[in-house]
């Protein structure tokens, strides 16, 4: 059927008619009192925006949102998010354990609790004897306040969060190669590349999304090529045009080895690497191109080939392909990279591969960090809430730092201690040895979602260790642990802002008043402030001010998103900074000239990396190391854990979907055939997965999208607890610990 | 292998019987934590077939988002305000005359969906 363009317009128009007639998001209040109201997903760091549909004061619905990047598509957790509002796992009022049991209580009674005991380790122990363990799912407004009151207030740097084990070695891949943290490109970017390179990131299940969007431009450009790095081949390998399998713990070796192909087959962009690019190895800055290519000579395709047992012409095709001149390149990772003890340097060697070839800062050509959460970025990267930093881009060791954030927060000079705190495995050693008394945990999970998680779940049953959850829902495998349980409103119920991968900030608006007696975290962390008699630092009575108040805090920093008004904010589909005016259209491409407003217009070349003094990024030689902990006939197979479509982090949230519980969500020991036919085990049998660490039971599942000697397993099931087995060892410069790999014994139960 | 049920391997036929209209078929009561393909794959591998070559499939839209949760919420055919989860742009021409009588599977029918532009050779 075809039509004129004439009928067209007419049907267009027609239906845009009807659109401002029927209720379609975008309009308030339609008949029936049905309100659809702007948010984003609650679950990855893609940051799809999406509507909530309101009908009596309840949530019915929600549709994507087709002026957002997301172009008004939902992944299949985000499309049942009503859901999660009125599971019966709720939290719905404060509880403190009395006797051995957790029973309800007045908000006032848990609160005066808390300020006690918190009052009463500070008193006796000294403001290090308390801690905060805060998450990448908060709101920006949220995971500030507590920053504040914590380490401006209480004055310790004892303030940690989940994004520690995520996104820690994506931050120090950054930091170390242009100087500043976050990426320089955007989703967009995605429809321009002509090759990605998807490595350790299982995209199609864990940022489906950004998969379609992906799968999208396959479909329009036919000629894209996609290359996935992974040992398991994962349901995004699908759509690889070359697919490598490898050893786990030696990309390493195979990102260096097709930096050698780049080299040695002269894929390389000489006036780029001479304009914008140093050399360095360790922390110094002290190398040459040449020490480069000497350094790069031990990494034959050959070489690398041996050591990760993959092919060594896989290796160099994806260079070739890579490095094609005049082809735009992708690269994209997650936790594959990150979550290893050199994480900080996977990431490295990624940058070096566009650095060297200058596939950067052009639509299309970027080294794109995926991010597991929707506000690690904005809440805990950019606002400064690990233990060593301070808001947008600032650091605790820094003097000059900490005194600007003296004068911003009106506290007296010296308040901020200049040590940095405890990373977040050694926040949880802290508490295993009694030093830390008192931690409040918010929006997280970590009974569940720490490596060796064992240990750290005996660390928090203390006799002497006060444990404060502030959660949406309970029993979590942490609440279970608590001492005092704090009902936190949910997704849908309170207002903020989240910030996603792509440095996209955007507000999500309430829809709904909070269930039950459950109150956002914003008014508890400032009611908690009051009781400490720190009541003036953390005045705020709505996320509005709290707003107004960052506003100022990253005005002047790289972040400059100084002119995202509030209102700005509500209006639009999300906004990159830098935004440094509220004229300003916000950021696509940073550190471009013409597109980045801290380059200067008469900067005389088409890029600049101004996060570092000398305005050039480093490539790093960086050897390969293998992980921490490799099989041995004692524990001989690999062990990696990771995520499936159907759930999300720890399953509080997934688990109540009534679609999703019964969807994949029993974690189940995904085997190799071979694996499978030595052991004696069949789909369906039980094994016991051993490591150093622990043990633990699972269902087999006998798949040849695993890896021989590999066993993978989910880490969504709070009743089969994946992180038994795990290793706490962590990188030594952004320390992340290496959920991916251990070795384990699997045995037939 | 596992044996099917018979009523599993009927499904299709009753399935094929019951007319368009009447949404309210009642899935068989099955073991909730096995995926559907686990079944469907031995009853009617045709239609995971079609769904896993579909844009659903590719982008792993899964059979519940469409068809509902097991149990009496079960869904033969999704309704229109099921799809408009991500297609809410297309909801406000089911109201024009040409849509009367019809919902989104009138004509994208079946399981592959077929979308409005097939483009060839990529990434399938």
């Amino acid at each position: 059927m075809s039509i004129t363009r004439r009928e067209f317009l007419e049907s267009a128009a027609a239906a845009s008619a009807l659109a401002a007639l029927s209720g379609v998001p975008g309009k308030a209040l339609a008949a029936g009192g049905e309100r659809w109201v702007k948010s984003v997903c609650r679950y990855c760091g893609t940051g799809c925006g999406l509507y909530i549909g309101v009908r009596d004061g309840k949530v019915f619905a929600v549709r994507g949102d087709k002026d957002n990047h997301n172009d008004g598509y939902l992944c299949l957790k985000g499309f049942l998010l009503p859901q999660i509002l009125t599971a019966p796992t709720r939290c719905l009022y404060p509880m403190i354990r009395k006797d051995g049991k957790l029973v309800r209580a007045s908000w006032d009674e848990a609160m005066s609790l808390v300020a006690a005991k918190f009052k009463e380790a500070i008193e006796k122990y000294g403001p290090d004897s308390v801690a905060f363990y805060g998450s990448g799912q908060g709101l920006t407004e949220e995971t500030y306040v507590a920053n504040k009151l914590f380490k401006a207030g209480i004055r310790t740097n004892n303030v940690e969060g989940n994004p520690r084990l995520c996104m820690a070695s994506a931050v120090a891949g950054y930091v170390t190669t242009y100087g500043k943290d976050e990426p320089m490109g955007c989703y967009e970017d995605i429809d321009h590349a002509d090759v990605f390179l998807l490595v350790g990131s299982n995209t199609a299940e864990a940022h489906p999304i950004i998969f379609q969007r992906i799968v999208r431009r396959k479909e329009k450009a036919p000629g894209t090529k996609v290359i996935v790095l992974d040992p398991r081949r994962t349901p995004t390998a699908r759509i690889a045009d070359l697919h490598i399998s490898f050893k786990p713990g030696t990309d390493l070796a195979i990102l260096n080895a097709m930096a050698y192909v780049l080299v040695t087959e002269g894929l390389f962009d000489e006036a780029f690497i001479k304009n914008h690019v140093v050399f360095g190895e360790g922390t110094e800055t002290n190398k040459s191109f040449e020490d480069y290519k000497a350094f790069l000579a031990q990494y034959t395709p050959e070489k690398a080939a041996e050591i990760a047992g993959c092919k060594a012409e896989d290796i160099v095709t994806a260079a070739r392909w890579f490095g094609e001149r005049g082809k735009a390149a992708m690269s994209m990772w997650t936790m594959g990279l990150n979550q290893r003890t050199k994480g900080v340097w996977a990431n490295n060697l990624v940058h070096n591969l566009h650095l060297i070839t200058g596939k950067i800062g052009i639509p299309g050509s970027t080294p794109f960090s995926l991010t597991g959460q929707p506000n690690a970025c904005g809440g805990v990267r950019d606002g400064g809430a690990l233990s060593h930093l301070l808001p947008y881009g600032r650091l605790i060791a820094n003097d000059k730092h900490r005194a600007e954030m003296e004068k911003l927060w009106g506290v007296p000079e010296g308040t901020l201690k200049p040590k940095p705190g405890p990373s977040t495995m050694e926040m949880f050693q802290k508490i295993e040895a009694g030093e830390i008394r008192c931690i409040y945990i918010m929006c997280t999970n970590p009974g569940q979602s720490l490596p060796n998680v064992g240990r750290y779940r005996k660390a928090l049953q203390r006799e002497d260790v006060f444990v404060v959850v502030a959660e949406a829902f309970h029993p979590t495998r942490t609440t279970e642990l608590a001492d005092v349980v704090l009902p936190a409103a949910l997704w849908a119920e309170k207002e903020g802002v989240y910030g996603c991968s792509e440095r996209r900030y955007q507000l999500l608006e309430q829809a709904i008043p909070p269930a039950g007696e459950s109150r956002p975290d914003f008014e508890i962390l400032c009611d908690l402030g009051r009781r400490l008699g720190l009541g003036h630092l953390v005045p705020f009575k709505t996320p509005t001010d709290i707003w107004n108040e960052i506003l100022t805090i990253c005005k002047g920093t790289v972040y400059d998103f100084s002119g995202m008004t509030r209102e700005r904010l509500r209006q639009a589909h999300g906004i990159l900074w830098p935004v440094p005016t509220p004229d300003h259209p916000g950021t696509k491409w940073r550190y471009v000239k013409g597109e980045d407003p801290l380059v200067p217009a008469d900067w005389p070349h088409r890029i600049k990396f101004y996060g570092r003094p000398d305005n050039k990024a480093v490539v790093w030689l960086r050897p390969h190391k293998g992980p921490e902990e490799a099989p041995d006939p004692q524990f001989p197979m690999y062990y990696t854990t990771g995520r499936v479509i159907e759930h999300w982090h720890t399953g509080t949230m997934t688990r109540t979907c009534k679609e999703l519980v019964h969807a994949n969500a029993e974690a189940v020991a995904e085997i190799h055939p071979k694996d499978a036919a030595r052991l004696g085990v069949k789909t369906g049998d039980k094994v016991r997965i051993t490591s150093r660490r622990g043990s633990e039971v699972f269902k087999v599942k006998v798949t040849d999208t695993s890896k021989e000697n590999l066993v993978f397993v989910h880490m969504h099931d709070d009743q089969h607890l994946c992180n038994l087995m795990t290793i706490d060892a962590v990188d030594p410069v952004s320390k992340q610990p290496e959920f991916k790999i251990c070795a384990v014994k699997v045995e037939k139960v | 292998m596992r044996k099917a049920p018979l009523f599993i391997l009927l499904l299709p036929l009753l399935l094929a019987a019951a007319p368009a209209k009447k949404a309210m078929v009642v899935h068989p009561d099955v073991d909730p934590n096995e995926p559907c393909d686990v079944c469907h794959k031995e009853v009617t591998p045709e239609i995971v077939d079609a769904w896993y070559e579909s844009k659903h499939g590719m982008n792993n839209v899964k059979c519940f988002v469409c068809h509902g949760p097991l149990g009496p919420e079960f869904m033969r055919r999704a309704p229109v305000n099921r799809c408009v989860g991500c297609h809410g742009d297309k909801e406000a021409s089911m109201a024009l005359p040409f849509f009367k009588g019809k919902d989104c599977f009138s004509c994208h029918a079946g399981h592959e969906l077929n979308p409005h532009k097939l483009v060839k050779g990529g990434g399938k």
